[in-house]
Protein backbone atom coordinates (compact mmCIF):
# COMPACT_ATOMS: atom_id res chain seq x y z
CA UNK A 1 0.00 0.00 0.00
CA UNK A 2 1.48 3.61 -0.82
CA UNK A 3 3.21 2.50 -3.63
CA UNK A 4 2.77 5.12 -6.41
CA UNK A 5 2.11 4.12 -9.92
CA UNK A 6 1.33 5.74 -13.21
CA UNK A 7 -2.24 4.65 -14.87
CA UNK A 8 0.69 2.96 -17.87
CA UNK A 9 2.05 1.02 -14.80
CA UNK A 10 -1.28 -0.30 -14.13
CA UNK A 11 -2.15 -1.25 -17.62
CA UNK A 12 1.04 -2.74 -18.28
CA UNK A 13 0.58 -5.02 -15.21
CA UNK A 14 -2.59 -5.67 -15.51
CA UNK A 15 -2.30 -6.75 -19.19
CA UNK A 16 1.31 -9.15 -18.48
CA UNK A 17 -1.09 -11.59 -16.02
CA UNK A 18 -3.61 -12.44 -19.24
CA UNK A 19 -0.33 -14.12 -20.85
CA UNK A 20 0.02 -17.62 -19.20
CA UNK A 21 3.71 -19.49 -19.27
CA UNK A 22 4.81 -21.28 -22.72
CA UNK A 23 2.28 -19.19 -24.51
CA UNK A 24 3.15 -17.61 -27.72
CA UNK A 25 2.99 -14.05 -28.32
CA UNK A 26 2.82 -11.08 -30.24
CA UNK A 27 3.90 -7.69 -29.07
CA UNK A 28 2.92 -5.05 -30.85
CA UNK A 29 3.90 -1.62 -31.38
CA UNK A 30 3.71 0.65 -28.03
CA UNK A 31 2.63 0.32 -24.44
CA UNK A 32 1.62 -3.68 -25.25
CA UNK A 33 5.18 -4.70 -25.76
CA UNK A 34 5.82 -4.06 -21.80
CA UNK A 35 3.18 -6.18 -20.76
CA UNK A 36 4.64 -9.27 -22.51
CA UNK A 37 8.17 -8.49 -21.71
CA UNK A 38 7.18 -7.86 -17.74
CA UNK A 39 5.13 -11.11 -18.15
CA UNK A 40 8.14 -13.41 -19.46
CA UNK A 41 10.21 -11.49 -16.30
CA UNK A 42 8.17 -12.94 -14.12
CA UNK A 43 5.30 -15.29 -14.32
CA UNK A 44 5.78 -16.68 -17.67
CA UNK A 45 9.70 -17.33 -18.27
CA UNK A 46 9.40 -19.78 -20.70
CA UNK A 47 6.66 -17.73 -22.87
CA UNK A 48 7.76 -17.26 -26.28
CA UNK A 49 7.86 -13.46 -27.73
CA UNK A 50 7.71 -12.73 -31.37
CA UNK A 51 7.61 -9.70 -33.36
CA UNK A 52 6.00 -9.36 -36.82
CA UNK A 53 9.51 -7.83 -37.83
CA UNK A 54 10.65 -11.83 -38.44
CA UNK A 55 11.50 -12.24 -34.95
CA UNK A 56 10.91 -15.02 -32.38
CA UNK A 57 11.97 -16.16 -29.52
CA UNK A 58 13.06 -12.73 -28.60
CA UNK A 59 14.87 -12.09 -24.89
CA UNK A 60 14.64 -8.30 -24.57
CA UNK A 61 16.95 -6.67 -21.84
CA UNK A 62 14.58 -3.54 -21.28
CA UNK A 63 10.91 -2.41 -23.47
CA UNK A 64 11.60 -2.23 -26.98
CA UNK A 65 10.57 0.84 -28.25
CA UNK A 66 9.65 -0.56 -32.22
CA UNK A 67 9.09 -3.88 -33.51
CA UNK A 68 12.51 -4.07 -34.55
CA UNK A 69 14.65 -2.94 -31.48
CA UNK A 70 17.65 -4.33 -31.63
CA UNK A 71 17.03 -4.36 -27.87
CA UNK A 72 15.19 -7.40 -28.88
CA UNK A 73 17.91 -9.10 -31.51
CA UNK A 74 20.93 -9.29 -28.70
CA UNK A 75 20.32 -13.24 -28.84
CA UNK A 76 17.03 -14.62 -30.67
CA UNK A 77 16.41 -18.10 -31.61
CA UNK A 78 13.84 -17.58 -35.10
CA UNK A 79 15.18 -14.68 -37.97
CA UNK A 80 12.37 -15.11 -39.99
CA UNK A 81 10.24 -12.44 -41.90
CA UNK A 82 6.69 -10.92 -42.00
CA UNK A 83 5.13 -13.26 -44.61
CA UNK A 84 6.63 -16.20 -42.47
CA UNK A 85 5.22 -14.75 -39.02
CA UNK A 86 1.52 -14.31 -40.65
CA UNK A 87 1.59 -17.70 -42.47
CA UNK A 88 3.75 -20.18 -40.83
CA UNK A 89 3.77 -18.98 -37.67
CA UNK A 90 -0.41 -17.14 -37.00
CA UNK A 91 -2.07 -18.69 -39.42
CA UNK A 92 -0.76 -22.18 -38.31
CA UNK A 93 -2.32 -21.56 -34.55
CA UNK A 94 0.83 -21.16 -32.77
CA UNK A 95 0.04 -17.85 -31.51
CA UNK A 96 -1.61 -17.82 -28.27
CA UNK A 97 -1.94 -14.09 -27.60
CA UNK A 98 -1.63 -11.18 -28.69
CA UNK A 99 -1.22 -7.66 -27.05
CA UNK A 100 -2.18 -4.73 -29.44
CA UNK A 101 -2.50 -1.11 -28.30
CA UNK A 102 -6.19 0.39 -29.37
CA UNK A 103 -7.03 3.85 -31.33
CA UNK A 104 -10.99 3.29 -31.09
CA UNK A 105 -12.42 0.60 -30.23
CA UNK A 106 -16.76 -0.79 -29.86
CA UNK A 107 -18.08 -3.03 -27.37
CA UNK A 108 -17.29 -6.11 -29.58
CA UNK A 109 -14.29 -5.64 -29.77
CA UNK A 110 -13.81 -4.39 -33.03
CA UNK A 111 -11.11 -1.69 -33.48
CA UNK A 112 -10.43 1.31 -36.08
CA UNK A 113 -6.24 1.97 -36.31
CA UNK A 114 -7.09 4.30 -39.25
CA UNK A 115 -8.97 7.47 -39.21
CA UNK A 116 -10.68 9.84 -36.58
CA UNK A 117 -13.94 11.28 -38.23
CA UNK A 118 -15.42 10.20 -41.40
CA UNK A 119 -12.88 8.45 -43.95
CA UNK A 120 -13.94 10.83 -46.77
CA UNK A 121 -13.62 14.04 -44.53
CA UNK A 122 -11.61 12.78 -41.77
CA UNK A 123 -9.69 15.00 -38.74
CA UNK A 124 -6.72 12.77 -37.85
CA UNK A 125 -5.06 10.38 -39.80
CA UNK A 126 -3.91 7.51 -37.94
CA UNK A 127 -1.14 5.16 -37.63
CA UNK A 128 -3.25 3.00 -39.67
CA UNK A 129 -3.73 -1.12 -39.82
CA UNK A 130 -0.24 -2.42 -39.42
CA UNK A 131 -0.50 -5.98 -38.07
CA UNK A 132 -3.62 -5.56 -35.87
CA UNK A 133 -6.73 -6.76 -38.63
CA UNK A 134 -4.54 -10.42 -38.87
CA UNK A 135 -3.34 -10.66 -35.45
CA UNK A 136 -6.35 -9.95 -33.49
CA UNK A 137 -8.55 -12.24 -36.10
CA UNK A 138 -6.34 -15.46 -35.99
CA UNK A 139 -4.27 -15.14 -32.55
CA UNK A 140 -5.87 -17.57 -29.81
CA UNK A 141 -6.81 -14.39 -27.23
CA UNK A 142 -6.25 -11.00 -27.59
CA UNK A 143 -5.27 -8.84 -24.94
CA UNK A 144 -6.57 -5.12 -26.09
CA UNK A 145 -4.94 -1.81 -24.00
CA UNK A 146 -6.53 1.86 -24.35
CA UNK A 147 -5.25 4.74 -21.78
CA UNK A 148 -8.81 6.60 -21.72
CA UNK A 149 -11.27 6.83 -24.21
CA UNK A 150 -14.84 4.99 -24.71
CA UNK A 151 -16.32 2.30 -26.41
CA UNK A 152 -17.93 3.69 -29.25
CA UNK A 153 -21.61 3.02 -30.87
CA UNK A 154 -19.96 3.29 -34.42
CA UNK A 155 -16.46 2.89 -35.22
CA UNK A 156 -15.32 5.92 -37.70
CA UNK A 157 -13.32 3.28 -40.39
CA UNK A 158 -13.54 -0.49 -39.72
CA UNK A 159 -9.92 -1.51 -39.42
CA UNK A 160 -9.48 -5.06 -37.49
CA UNK A 161 -12.55 -7.10 -37.12
CA UNK A 162 -12.98 -8.37 -33.28
CA UNK A 163 -16.43 -10.23 -32.69
CA UNK A 164 -18.41 -7.58 -35.09
CA UNK A 165 -21.82 -8.28 -33.86
CA UNK A 166 -21.55 -10.12 -30.65
CA UNK B 1 13.12 -9.17 -65.58
CA UNK B 2 16.28 -7.11 -66.49
CA UNK B 3 19.65 -9.39 -64.91
CA UNK B 4 22.22 -7.10 -63.91
CA UNK B 5 25.62 -8.63 -64.80
CA UNK B 6 28.08 -5.84 -64.11
CA UNK B 7 30.67 -6.76 -62.30
CA UNK B 8 31.36 -3.22 -60.33
CA UNK B 9 28.19 -1.14 -59.88
CA UNK B 10 29.88 0.97 -57.59
CA UNK B 11 28.81 4.78 -57.95
CA UNK B 12 27.39 7.93 -55.41
CA UNK B 13 23.87 7.88 -54.48
CA UNK B 14 23.94 10.84 -56.70
CA UNK B 15 24.49 8.99 -60.18
CA UNK B 16 22.76 6.49 -59.03
CA UNK B 17 19.17 8.27 -58.59
CA UNK B 18 19.85 10.03 -61.50
CA UNK B 19 20.60 6.97 -63.90
CA UNK B 20 18.09 4.78 -62.05
CA UNK B 21 14.83 6.71 -60.90
CA UNK B 22 12.46 8.26 -63.19
CA UNK B 23 9.77 11.28 -62.28
CA UNK B 24 6.59 8.80 -62.03
CA UNK B 25 8.17 5.57 -61.42
CA UNK B 26 6.75 2.92 -58.32
CA UNK B 27 8.96 2.22 -55.89
CA UNK B 28 9.46 -0.08 -52.88
CA UNK B 29 11.04 0.30 -49.69
CA UNK B 30 13.17 -2.89 -49.05
CA UNK B 31 13.88 -2.08 -45.67
CA UNK B 32 11.00 -1.19 -43.32
CA UNK B 33 11.54 0.70 -39.48
CA UNK B 34 15.74 -1.12 -39.27
CA UNK B 35 17.98 -0.05 -41.22
CA UNK B 36 16.38 2.45 -43.19
CA UNK B 37 17.51 3.47 -46.93
CA UNK B 38 18.45 7.18 -45.88
CA UNK B 39 20.89 8.56 -47.76
CA UNK B 40 18.98 7.26 -50.90
CA UNK B 41 16.06 8.44 -49.90
CA UNK B 42 17.39 11.93 -48.94
CA UNK B 43 18.71 11.79 -52.63
CA UNK B 44 15.42 11.27 -54.63
CA UNK B 45 14.35 14.70 -52.03
CA UNK B 46 17.87 16.63 -52.87
CA UNK B 47 17.18 15.64 -56.95
CA UNK B 48 13.84 16.78 -56.40
CA UNK B 49 12.30 13.36 -58.06
CA UNK B 50 8.48 13.90 -58.93
CA UNK B 51 5.15 12.06 -59.11
CA UNK B 52 6.60 8.73 -57.81
CA UNK B 53 3.92 6.13 -55.96
CA UNK B 54 5.73 4.71 -53.06
CA UNK B 55 4.97 1.10 -51.13
CA UNK B 56 6.16 1.01 -47.56
CA UNK B 57 4.74 -1.55 -44.98
CA UNK B 58 5.71 0.55 -42.05
CA UNK B 59 6.79 4.26 -42.41
CA UNK B 60 8.53 6.05 -39.64
CA UNK B 61 10.16 9.56 -41.00
CA UNK B 62 10.76 8.66 -44.69
CA UNK B 63 7.18 9.15 -45.78
CA UNK B 64 6.44 12.73 -44.34
CA UNK B 65 10.09 14.02 -45.47
CA UNK B 66 9.00 12.68 -49.28
CA UNK B 67 5.33 14.07 -49.17
CA UNK B 68 6.38 17.48 -47.24
CA UNK B 69 9.12 17.30 -50.10
CA UNK B 70 6.24 16.19 -52.72
CA UNK B 71 8.48 13.49 -54.21
CA UNK B 72 5.43 11.38 -54.21
CA UNK B 73 2.14 11.55 -54.65
CA UNK B 74 0.74 8.18 -54.73
CA UNK B 75 0.95 5.65 -51.42
CA UNK B 76 0.52 2.56 -50.67
CA UNK B 77 0.79 1.64 -46.63
CA UNK B 78 0.17 -0.74 -43.77
CA UNK B 79 1.13 1.92 -40.89
CA UNK B 80 2.72 5.57 -41.04
CA UNK B 81 4.58 6.38 -37.36
CA UNK B 82 2.99 9.72 -35.99
CA UNK B 83 4.03 11.47 -32.68
CA UNK B 84 2.32 13.70 -30.37
CA UNK B 85 -1.58 11.76 -30.15
CA UNK B 86 -4.38 13.27 -31.72
CA UNK B 87 -3.97 16.86 -30.97
CA UNK B 88 -1.23 17.30 -33.55
CA UNK B 89 -1.59 16.98 -37.46
CA UNK B 90 0.91 15.24 -39.17
CA UNK B 91 2.19 15.79 -42.83
CA UNK B 92 0.78 13.16 -43.77
CA UNK B 93 -3.16 13.92 -42.90
CA UNK B 94 -2.14 17.24 -44.23
CA UNK B 95 -1.40 16.11 -47.46
CA UNK B 96 -4.23 14.05 -47.85
CA UNK B 97 -6.61 16.77 -46.97
CA UNK B 98 -5.05 19.05 -49.56
CA UNK B 99 -5.42 16.32 -52.19
CA UNK B 100 -1.32 16.34 -52.70
CA UNK B 101 -1.26 12.84 -51.67
CA UNK B 102 -3.56 9.86 -52.59
CA UNK B 103 -3.37 6.27 -50.01
CA UNK B 104 -4.17 2.51 -50.84
CA UNK B 105 -4.51 1.51 -46.88
CA UNK B 106 -3.28 -2.14 -46.65
CA UNK B 107 -2.52 -4.29 -43.77
CA UNK B 108 1.10 -5.32 -43.17
CA UNK B 109 0.50 -9.08 -44.16
CA UNK B 110 -1.63 -8.05 -47.41
CA UNK B 111 0.99 -5.47 -48.51
CA UNK B 112 4.03 -7.71 -48.24
CA UNK B 113 2.05 -10.52 -50.00
CA UNK B 114 1.51 -8.02 -52.77
CA UNK B 115 5.08 -8.32 -53.29
CA UNK B 116 5.85 -11.37 -52.81
CA UNK B 117 3.39 -12.32 -55.32
CA UNK B 118 5.05 -9.83 -57.72
CA UNK B 119 8.70 -11.45 -56.62
CA UNK B 120 7.69 -14.75 -57.62
CA UNK B 121 6.49 -14.20 -60.95
CA UNK B 122 2.44 -15.00 -59.98
CA UNK B 123 -0.50 -13.03 -60.80
CA UNK B 124 -1.65 -13.21 -57.05
CA UNK B 125 -1.29 -14.92 -53.94
CA UNK B 126 -3.95 -16.04 -51.51
CA UNK B 127 -4.00 -14.17 -47.82
CA UNK B 128 -5.55 -15.01 -44.73
CA UNK B 129 -9.60 -13.90 -45.16
CA UNK B 130 -10.45 -12.31 -41.96
CA UNK B 131 -10.31 -9.01 -43.16
CA UNK B 132 -12.95 -9.23 -46.04
CA UNK B 133 -14.96 -7.63 -44.13
CA UNK B 134 -12.93 -4.95 -42.94
CA UNK B 135 -13.20 -1.11 -44.68
CA UNK B 136 -9.27 -1.86 -45.42
CA UNK B 137 -10.49 -4.32 -47.98
CA UNK B 138 -14.47 -2.82 -48.74
CA UNK B 139 -13.21 0.82 -49.28
CA UNK B 140 -11.16 1.34 -52.34
CA UNK B 141 -8.21 3.60 -53.13
CA UNK B 142 -6.69 4.95 -56.45
CA UNK B 143 -6.19 1.28 -56.75
CA UNK B 144 -9.58 0.61 -57.25
CA UNK B 145 -10.22 -3.33 -57.75
CA UNK B 146 -6.46 -4.10 -58.44
CA UNK B 147 -5.63 -5.14 -54.88
CA UNK B 148 -7.96 -7.86 -53.26
CA UNK B 149 -10.56 -10.20 -55.12
CA UNK B 150 -12.44 -13.14 -53.85
CA UNK B 151 -11.90 -16.57 -55.70
CA UNK B 152 -12.61 -19.77 -54.92
CA UNK B 153 -10.36 -22.49 -53.98
CA UNK B 154 -10.29 -24.70 -57.18
CA UNK B 155 -9.57 -28.14 -54.51
CA UNK B 156 -11.89 -27.43 -51.92
CA UNK B 157 -14.63 -24.77 -53.58
CA UNK B 158 -14.25 -22.56 -50.22
CA UNK B 159 -14.64 -18.92 -50.62
CA UNK B 160 -10.24 -17.19 -50.63
CA UNK B 161 -9.41 -13.96 -50.63
CA UNK B 162 -6.14 -12.90 -52.57
CA UNK B 163 -3.88 -10.05 -53.25
CA UNK B 164 -2.44 -8.80 -56.75
CA UNK B 165 1.09 -9.08 -56.98
CA UNK B 166 3.40 -5.81 -57.95
CA UNK B 167 6.66 -5.21 -59.29
CA UNK B 168 7.56 -1.72 -58.69
CA UNK B 169 9.84 -0.14 -61.17
CA UNK B 170 12.48 -0.14 -58.41
CA UNK B 171 13.30 -0.56 -54.82
CA UNK B 172 15.76 1.51 -52.51
CA UNK B 173 17.65 -1.08 -49.79
CA UNK B 174 19.94 -0.50 -47.17
CA UNK B 175 21.91 -3.30 -45.78
CA UNK B 176 25.28 -4.32 -43.72
CA UNK B 177 27.44 -5.28 -46.44
CA UNK B 178 28.02 -5.81 -50.22
CA UNK B 179 30.19 -6.80 -52.82
CA UNK B 180 30.79 -4.71 -56.13
CA UNK B 181 28.54 -6.64 -57.98
CA UNK B 182 25.79 -5.91 -55.47
CA UNK B 183 25.56 -9.33 -53.55
CA UNK B 184 24.08 -7.48 -50.71
CA UNK B 185 23.84 -9.28 -46.36
CA UNK B 186 21.38 -8.13 -44.38
CA UNK B 187 21.11 -9.47 -41.14
CA UNK B 188 19.22 -8.49 -37.59
CA UNK B 189 15.26 -7.84 -38.39
CA UNK B 190 14.23 -8.99 -41.84
CA UNK B 191 11.12 -7.71 -42.02
CA UNK B 192 9.69 -7.00 -45.71
CA UNK B 193 13.35 -7.10 -46.90
CA UNK B 194 13.74 -10.02 -49.23
CA UNK B 195 10.22 -10.02 -50.88
CA UNK B 196 10.12 -5.77 -51.22
CA UNK B 197 13.82 -6.21 -53.24
CA UNK B 198 12.76 -9.54 -55.29
CA UNK B 199 9.35 -7.64 -56.46
CA UNK B 200 11.61 -4.84 -57.56
CA UNK B 201 12.39 -4.68 -61.32
CA UNK B 202 15.74 -3.10 -59.64
CA UNK B 203 17.43 -2.51 -56.56
CA UNK B 204 19.13 0.36 -56.05
CA UNK B 205 21.59 -0.80 -52.89
CA UNK B 206 23.62 1.20 -50.63
CA UNK B 207 25.47 -0.54 -47.73
CA UNK B 208 27.63 0.35 -44.93
CA UNK B 209 30.62 -1.16 -46.05
CA UNK B 210 32.03 -2.79 -49.69
CA UNK B 211 33.48 -6.47 -48.76
CA UNK B 212 35.13 -8.86 -51.12
CA UNK B 213 33.41 -11.29 -53.29
CA UNK B 214 35.42 -13.89 -50.93
CA UNK B 215 33.32 -12.47 -48.00
CA UNK B 216 29.97 -13.25 -49.48
CA UNK B 217 30.71 -16.46 -50.56
CA UNK B 218 32.26 -17.70 -47.36
CA UNK B 219 28.48 -16.12 -46.18
CA UNK B 220 26.08 -17.14 -48.60
CA UNK B 221 23.56 -17.68 -46.23
CA UNK B 222 22.98 -13.86 -45.38
CA UNK B 223 22.66 -12.61 -49.10
CA UNK B 224 19.21 -11.39 -49.09
CA UNK B 225 19.59 -9.67 -52.27
CA UNK B 226 21.82 -11.21 -55.18
CA UNK B 227 23.99 -8.99 -57.72
CA UNK B 228 21.35 -9.94 -60.64
CA UNK B 229 18.67 -7.64 -59.33
CA UNK B 230 21.05 -4.73 -57.87
CA UNK B 231 21.77 -2.31 -60.67
CA UNK B 232 23.13 0.23 -58.31
CA UNK B 233 25.93 -0.31 -55.06
CA UNK B 234 26.72 2.73 -53.34
CA UNK B 235 29.34 2.77 -50.36
CA UNK B 236 27.16 4.42 -47.89
CA UNK B 237 28.53 4.42 -43.96
CA UNK B 238 26.21 5.85 -41.37
CA UNK B 239 23.22 5.24 -44.90
CA UNK B 240 20.60 4.77 -42.29
CA UNK B 241 21.00 6.85 -40.05
CA UNK B 242 19.37 8.11 -37.67
CA UNK B 243 17.72 4.09 -37.61
CA UNK B 244 19.88 1.23 -36.49
CA UNK B 245 22.07 -1.21 -38.26
CA UNK B 246 23.10 -4.24 -36.27
CA UNK B 247 26.90 -4.26 -36.11
CA UNK B 248 27.13 -1.00 -36.96
CA UNK B 249 24.96 1.66 -35.01
CA UNK B 250 22.22 1.92 -32.99
CA UNK B 251 18.53 4.13 -33.15
CA UNK B 252 19.54 8.34 -32.47
CA UNK B 253 16.30 8.94 -30.75
CA UNK B 254 17.01 12.67 -30.19
CA UNK B 255 18.23 13.07 -33.55
CA UNK B 256 14.83 12.15 -35.00
CA UNK B 257 12.98 13.48 -32.08
CA UNK B 258 14.24 16.99 -33.93
CA UNK B 259 12.28 15.90 -37.15
CA UNK B 260 9.46 14.61 -35.50
CA UNK B 261 9.01 17.75 -33.12
CA UNK B 262 9.53 19.60 -36.80
CA UNK B 263 6.89 18.40 -38.06
CA UNK B 264 4.39 20.15 -35.38
CA UNK B 265 3.76 22.95 -38.68
CA UNK B 266 4.89 22.73 -42.18
CA UNK B 267 7.54 25.79 -41.96
CA UNK B 268 9.02 24.02 -39.60
CA UNK B 269 9.48 20.38 -41.02
CA UNK B 270 10.07 22.29 -44.33
CA UNK B 271 12.92 24.10 -42.84
CA UNK B 272 14.76 21.12 -41.23
CA UNK B 273 14.62 19.15 -44.19
CA UNK B 274 16.50 22.32 -46.11
CA UNK B 275 18.90 22.08 -43.14
CA UNK B 276 19.78 18.45 -42.99
CA UNK B 277 18.64 17.26 -46.44
CA UNK B 278 19.01 19.37 -49.09
CA UNK B 279 22.05 21.61 -47.64
CA UNK B 280 24.55 18.42 -46.91
CA UNK B 281 25.46 17.96 -50.60
CA UNK B 282 25.81 13.69 -49.56
CA UNK B 283 25.90 11.61 -46.60
CA UNK B 284 29.33 12.14 -45.73
CA UNK B 285 27.95 15.63 -45.43
CA UNK B 286 25.19 15.33 -43.35
CA UNK B 287 27.23 13.63 -40.60
CA UNK B 288 29.98 16.53 -41.05
CA UNK B 289 27.22 18.73 -40.20
CA UNK B 290 25.79 16.44 -37.76
CA UNK B 291 29.34 16.10 -36.09
CA UNK B 292 29.55 20.18 -36.03
CA UNK B 293 26.28 20.71 -34.43
CA UNK B 294 26.64 18.01 -31.84
CA UNK B 295 29.58 17.00 -31.52
CA UNK B 296 31.70 13.61 -33.02
CA UNK B 297 31.32 12.19 -29.19
CA UNK B 298 27.47 12.69 -29.72
CA UNK B 299 27.61 10.18 -32.78
CA UNK B 300 30.11 8.03 -31.19
CA UNK B 301 28.06 6.72 -28.72
CA UNK B 302 25.21 5.37 -31.30
CA UNK B 303 28.27 3.45 -32.29
CA UNK B 304 27.73 -0.16 -31.80
CA UNK B 305 29.10 -2.79 -29.24
CA UNK B 306 29.65 -5.75 -30.87
CA UNK B 307 27.77 -9.13 -30.26
CA UNK B 308 29.27 -11.85 -32.72
CA UNK B 309 27.28 -14.61 -34.73
CA UNK B 310 29.54 -17.50 -34.55
CA UNK B 311 30.34 -18.20 -38.07
CA UNK B 312 28.99 -21.50 -40.03
CA UNK B 313 31.42 -23.97 -41.21
CA UNK B 314 30.66 -25.15 -44.73
CA UNK B 315 33.55 -27.24 -44.73
CA UNK B 316 33.46 -30.73 -46.39
CA UNK B 317 35.68 -33.49 -47.41
CA UNK B 318 36.64 -31.42 -50.09
CA UNK B 319 38.30 -34.73 -51.25
CA UNK B 320 36.02 -37.50 -52.29
CA UNK B 321 37.79 -37.92 -55.70
CA UNK B 322 40.85 -39.01 -53.71
CA UNK B 323 41.98 -42.66 -52.59
CA UNK B 324 43.16 -44.02 -49.55
CA UNK B 325 46.89 -43.27 -51.36
CA UNK B 326 45.56 -39.83 -51.86
CA UNK B 327 45.40 -40.29 -55.31
CA UNK B 328 42.49 -38.31 -57.59
CA UNK B 329 40.93 -41.15 -59.17
CA UNK B 330 39.73 -39.17 -61.93
CA UNK B 331 43.46 -37.58 -62.89
CA UNK B 332 45.55 -39.88 -61.70
CA UNK B 333 47.84 -37.48 -59.45
CA UNK B 334 48.70 -37.08 -56.21
CA UNK B 335 48.00 -33.80 -54.46
CA UNK B 336 51.38 -32.67 -54.22
CA UNK B 337 51.88 -33.68 -58.07
CA UNK B 338 49.02 -31.51 -58.89
CA UNK B 339 49.76 -28.87 -57.25
CA UNK B 340 53.12 -28.96 -58.84
CA UNK B 341 51.48 -29.26 -61.95
CA UNK B 342 49.32 -26.32 -61.56
CA UNK B 343 52.74 -24.34 -60.46
CA UNK B 344 54.12 -25.25 -63.59
CA UNK B 345 51.04 -24.70 -66.21
CA UNK B 346 49.16 -21.99 -64.31
CA UNK B 347 46.25 -21.98 -63.83
CA UNK B 348 43.91 -24.77 -66.04
CA UNK B 349 40.91 -22.47 -66.24
CA UNK B 350 41.02 -18.66 -67.43
CA UNK B 351 38.79 -16.33 -66.02
CA UNK B 352 38.29 -14.79 -68.94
Amino acid sequence: MGTKYTIQELIVARAAKELHDREFVVIGQGIAMAAGVLARKTHAPNAVILTEAGLLGIDPFKVPLHIADPTCTRGFTYSCDMIDIFTTVLNQGYVDATFLGVGQIDRYGNMNSSYLGDPDAFSIRMTGAGGAPEFVGYAGRAILTMSGGTFVEKLDYFTSPGYLTG
Amino acid sequence: MEKFMDADKRMTAREAVARFVRDGDSFVFANCLYCMPLALTHELIRQGKKNLMAFQQGGIEEIDQLILSEVIDRLVIAYNFRAGGPRIVSPLDRALKGGKVVIEEMTNHTLLSMMKAGAMGYPFLPVLPGIKVTDVVRRRGFLGDQRFAEIRDPFTGAEMLVVKGYNPDFALMHVQRADRAGNGQLWGAMINSKWAALAAKKVILSCEEIVETEVIMSSPHLTIVPAHKVCAVVECPWGAHPSEVLGHYDYDFPFRALFVGSCANPDGARAWIDEWIRGPADRQAYIDQYCRRFGKKTLDAFRAKPFKSVPADYGSTFSLDWDEEGRSRTMGLTMAEFIAMLGEKGALIDGN
